[in-house]
């Protein structure tokens, strides 16, 4: 029987979750394969040897992540990236955008509710700027989003164990969902939470939907009840960097068009789960070296 | 692709446009030992016929399969090299242009050894992009054999009947109600001073031949289907298979049952300036457009007439309706030729053109001086009706000011002179001064005017009017100028202002229609002002004539013989062969967004029922706009694929 093993990083253990969200199927999964490894669930501290798929949970944020990781990496024939903060570095990738030593500040010392706070510097490994852990490590396959979808987890994991490579969405949440592609242009931004139109694209309503640069495979589940997508699942599989791309694609849309755009204002929604992989960081990342 | 990697490289020494910079030997020194490169040469011009003759033998003799040339801008010899690596056996695409001259060169001459590196990046960046490009072959895409010609006037006409000559079905549009255009109005035209509707033949006959009779002819042409007071409307479909909607405005008179009897003339009861001599005259509101009118036959003026009937009453061959409403006729044709000429500048507000009734523009001068026209060749005082004896012309009137119109319109000097000569001719005791900044006569039959204007007495004065006021009391014109630092003052009783051309008011809305990029000035831009003048950025869509720029007549008639050789050469095959270097969508990808179709410039995408963009390759220009904006990565172009562009990105980088 393979050797099944979750390994978590820098996360909060909603991928693992996503995991255990298969209910009674996990049941039939566990028939296939060993869980080894899984904070949740099998209570072993070490990492075991002779895995033969590694799921990763979380992105790199501490030296500590990229000694697990690469333990990991070492260990197993097959490693996954399960989760956007594996895949991309995800929401806390974000951080990225401030310098690390302000946000330490700010974090142990700045925030409202701390009186006299220490940055912990003695016996914890030092904190990096989020990554995606592809930066470290070969990564075989990735199943991003924010959870994943459990049933994209299921299939994956029967897939590597019959030894195929796992059939992936290659298009976009627009795709999956039944108000879209956008057929025109939009005239004006609407906050979100103006009431949406039903039945009508909320991008050519002008909500700022990530629906036509986002990866697919969750069945558009946002936009279905109104939901502007936020781009959870990072991008299309073709695209070189979701934040471009929307741009791109807003640019088409919104140029001399849309009143009230202003890139300023939502350029945080471009990168809200990829940042850290971005073609920005990148730039960041040598400016880092450079300076150093 | 099977065989392994041969990239030859050919480093073009360019005399010493490259090699005085550029260290040519180090070059191809670091060419050797890039990866796959399998040979690499030097020559002094690669572009010369031994140049091309060195590369096809050399890719023959070492098997190479890729070639990287390092030499001038792709723009001035891709397609040669291209050609010739053709011949040589391989796929025309499989070629890499590294630009050390233009790039390299010419731009870092003061510091060679920095030029010698980027040469090398771009070498590099070449070589690992050359290596990822795959073999695009051509479609054969069956074409109409019929022509749009928008613009009725000299250079409409002319390409129109020799494309019918040629045997193509012609469909010639005009906005007015009768063709000829400005040359009509124009009483005598240079070089040769034979009046404006006997123009001299050019084009078909070797017998004189007048341009009211060649209007005639596009009429009668059984290939020439001509729509007066006709606009075009709408326009879909790519070269070869254009599918066009014209809107063909009411005459309100049968065209066959009209024989120009001028009946209704007689008894219609409105009576308004007539714009055909500028106001000079007048007409009623069922009028013929002009005494040249082609055809030949009366048309109502729908923004004048009652609709009292009178004329319907009186017509004898009842060919007036009043009833007629525009009609929408839609042609298929293969190309389509823009040629909506220009118009004289208006000058309202300059010179108190607008405000004193003598003050005119050449155009009016050059209608009294028409032997037929309104004052039969009589040059008058619109005032008063008196014959002026002291004439003042300005030149550059809306011409190269940069507040107005930056550019030179290079035949207002020669009309000026041509009319002062008329002028001084017929009456050798008016006193007529030229004001000019500079007079400017380029081309070999000008520079008489000139100097017969001299002999003549015209006075030439350097210099820039400042205003003309009018003396309240003798109603006598004060020019005041500034002459050398002097300010003058010059009385006249007629005052000229020599306007430039400015683009046909309508050229804006027909460049939306057609696709077509306006010049900032505002007539319509080509390819290259050189090297393609009547070819614009869509294909099987030319231009001919003033609308893209002030041209005398015989510029005109030279490019509509252009436009005319360049259609027939596109449409005689029957079918054009297009090659696939275009965009084109991986279906599993596309999420049928329709952003490519948004962007795309020529219309040449579309979302098929199944939800997913197509390329229309026949329309795709290869511009790649629809590549880099898809959001989904679906769209590419071919051999500008992302994987290509990141193999030259590395290169340049050197990682």
């Amino acid at each position: 029987m393979k050797r099944l093993a979750i390994i978590s990083l820098m996360s909060d253990g909603g991928c693992h979750i996503a995991f255990l969200e298969l209910h009674e199927e996990l049941l039939h999964l566990l028939g296939q394969v060993e869980l080894i490894h899984s904070y949740m669930l099998v209570d072993r501290r070490e990492i075991p040897e002779h895995i033969d798929i590694a799921l990763i949970e979380g992105g790199v944020r501490t030296t500590h992540d990229i000694e697990l990781l690469k333990e990991a990496r070492s260990k197993s024939k097959i490693l996954v990236a399960l989760g956007s903060c594996a895949c991309f570095g995800g929401i806390p990738g974000l951080s990225n955008l401030y310098d690390l030593r302000a946000s330490l500040d700010y974090v142990y010392r700045g925030t409202p509710t701390t009186t006299e706070g220490v940055i912990p510097h003695e016996n914890v490994p030092s904190v990096i700027r989020v990554a995606p852990i592809s930066r470290f490590v070969q990564v075989d396959l990735q199943i991003p989003g924010c959870p994943p979808e459990p049933e994209e987890i299921k299939e994956a994991i029967v897939s590597l164990i019959k030894g195929e490579v796992p059939s992936q969405p290659s298009k976009t949440v627009c795709d999956e969902c039944e108000l879209g592609p956008p057929k025109e242009k939009p005239r004006r931004l609407r906050k979100i939470y103006e009431p949406p139109e039903p039945d009508r694209c909320l991008l050519e309503q002008g909500y700022f939907c990530m629906g036509p640069v986002t990866r697919a495979g969750c069945g558009a589940k946002c936009p279905r009840i109104g939901v502007p997508c936020d781009g959870c699942s990072g991008p299309a599989p073709k695209a070189l960097d979701q934040g471009i791309s929307i741009l791109d694609a807003l640019v088409t849309l919104a140029y001399k068009n849309i009143e009230n755009f202003s890139l300023k204002q939502h350029s945080a929604y471009f990168y809200r789960y990829t940042f850290a992989s971005s073609v920005i960081e990148d730039l960041l990342r040598k400016k880092l070296r450079e300076r150093r | 692709m099977g065989e392994s990697l041969r990239i030859g490289v050919f480093i073009c020494r360019c005399g010493t446009d490259i090699a005085g910079v550029v260290d040519v030997k180090a070059l191809s020194e670091y060419a050797r030992k890039i990866p796959n490169v399998a040979y690499v040469t030097e020559h002094e011009f690669l572009c010369s016929r031994e140049g091309l003759e060195v590369l096809k033998r050399t890719i023959r003799r070492y098997g190479i399969n890729r070639v990287v040339i390092a030499a001038c801008s792709p723009k001035l010899h891709e397609l040669t090299f291209r050609r010739a690596i053709q011949e040589a056996g391989l796929n025309p695409f499989l070629l890499e242009i590294a630009n050390i001259r233009e790039q390299c060169a010419w731009p870092h001459s003061h510091e060679p050894e920095k030029a010698t590196e980027k040469a090398k990046y771009l070498v590099r960046a070449a070589v690992l992009k050359v290596a990822t490009l795959e073999e695009i072959g051509e479609i054969s895409v069956p074409v109409k054999t019929s022509v749009l010609i928008i613009g009725g006037g000299i250079a409409g006409i002319t390409a129109a009947l020799k494309l019918a000559e040629y045997g193509f079905q012609v469909y010639l549009v005009e906005k007015n109600a009768t063709l000829g255009g400005r040359v009509l109005q124009l009483g005598t035209v240079f070089p040769t001073e034979d009046c404006g509707v006997c123009m001299p033949p050019y084009v078909l006959e070797r017998h004189r031949k007048c341009l009211y009779k060649y209007a005639q002819m596009v009429m009668v042409h059984p290939r020439i289907k001509v729509f007066t007071r006709s606009t075009v409307e709408h326009v879909e479909g790519h070269v070869g298979n254009f599918k066009v909607t014209i809107r063909r405005g009411p005459r309100y008179v049968d065209e066959k049952d009209c024989v120009a009897c001028g009946v209704c003339e007689e008894v219609c009861p409105v009576e308004v300036p007539n714009e055909f001599d500028l106001g000079l005259s007048t007409r009623k509101a069922i009028y013929m457009p002009s005494p040249y009118a082609v055809p030949h036959t009366y048309v109502v003026d729908e923004d004048h007439c009652t609709r009292c009937g009178a004329c319907v009453k009186a017509c004898p061959f009842n060919a007036i309706s009043l009833n007629e409403k525009p009609q929408d006729v839609e042609v298929e044709v293969g190309a389509i030729i823009v040629a909506t000429g220009a118009e004289e500048f208006n000058p309202k507000g300059m010179y108190g053109y607008g405000t004193y009734p003598d003050v005119i523009t050449q155009l009016t001068l050059a209608r009294m001086l028409d032997p037929s026209g309104p004052t039969k060749g009589e040059v008058i005082r619109p005032s008063d009706g008196r014959r002026p004896s002291r004439i003042v012309m300005i030149q550059c009137v809306g011409s190269r000011d940069p507040k107005i119109n930056p550019y030179c319109s290079k035949v207002c000097c020669a009309i000026a002179l041509k009319h002062a000569r008329s002028l001084k001719k017929r009456y050798p005791e008016a006193e007529i001064a030229i004001v000019y900044k500079d007079i400017r006569l380029a081309g070999k039959d000008y520079e008489q005017y000139y100097t017969e204007c001299e002999e003549l007495g015209v006075k030439f004065i350097k210099g820039e009017v400042l205003d003309v006021v009018q003396d309240p009391e003798t109603k006598m014109l004060r020019v005041e100028l500034e002459s050398y630092g002097e300010r003058k003052e010059l009385i006249a009783d007629l005052v000229v202002l020599s306007c430039g051309f400015v683009p046909s008011e309508d050229a804006k809305k027909l460049a939306e229609i057609l696709g077509l990029n306006l010049a900032p000035d505002g007539f319509f831009m080509t390819v290259h002002p050189k090297l393609a003048p009547i070819d614009t950025n869509t294909d099987g869509i030319f231009i001919c004539g003033a609308c893209q720029g002030p041209k005398d007549i015989s510029e005109t008639v030279t490019q509509a013989l252009a436009v005319a050789a360049k259609v027939a050469a596109l449409l005689a095959k029957g079918v054009i062969k297009i090659d696939l270097a275009k965009a084109f969508v991986d279906e599993n990808y596309c999420i049928g967004c329709a952003t490519c179709v948004m962007v795309c410039p020529y219309d040449a995408v579309e979302i098929t029922p199944r939800g997913v963009a197509q390329v229309i390759e026949a329309a795709c220009q290869g511009c790649g706009i629809c590549a880099a904006e898809c959001p989904a990565g679906a769209m590419q172009l071919r051999n500008y694929k992302d994987d290509q562009i990141y193999a030259a990105i590395r290169g340049v980088l050197g990682a």
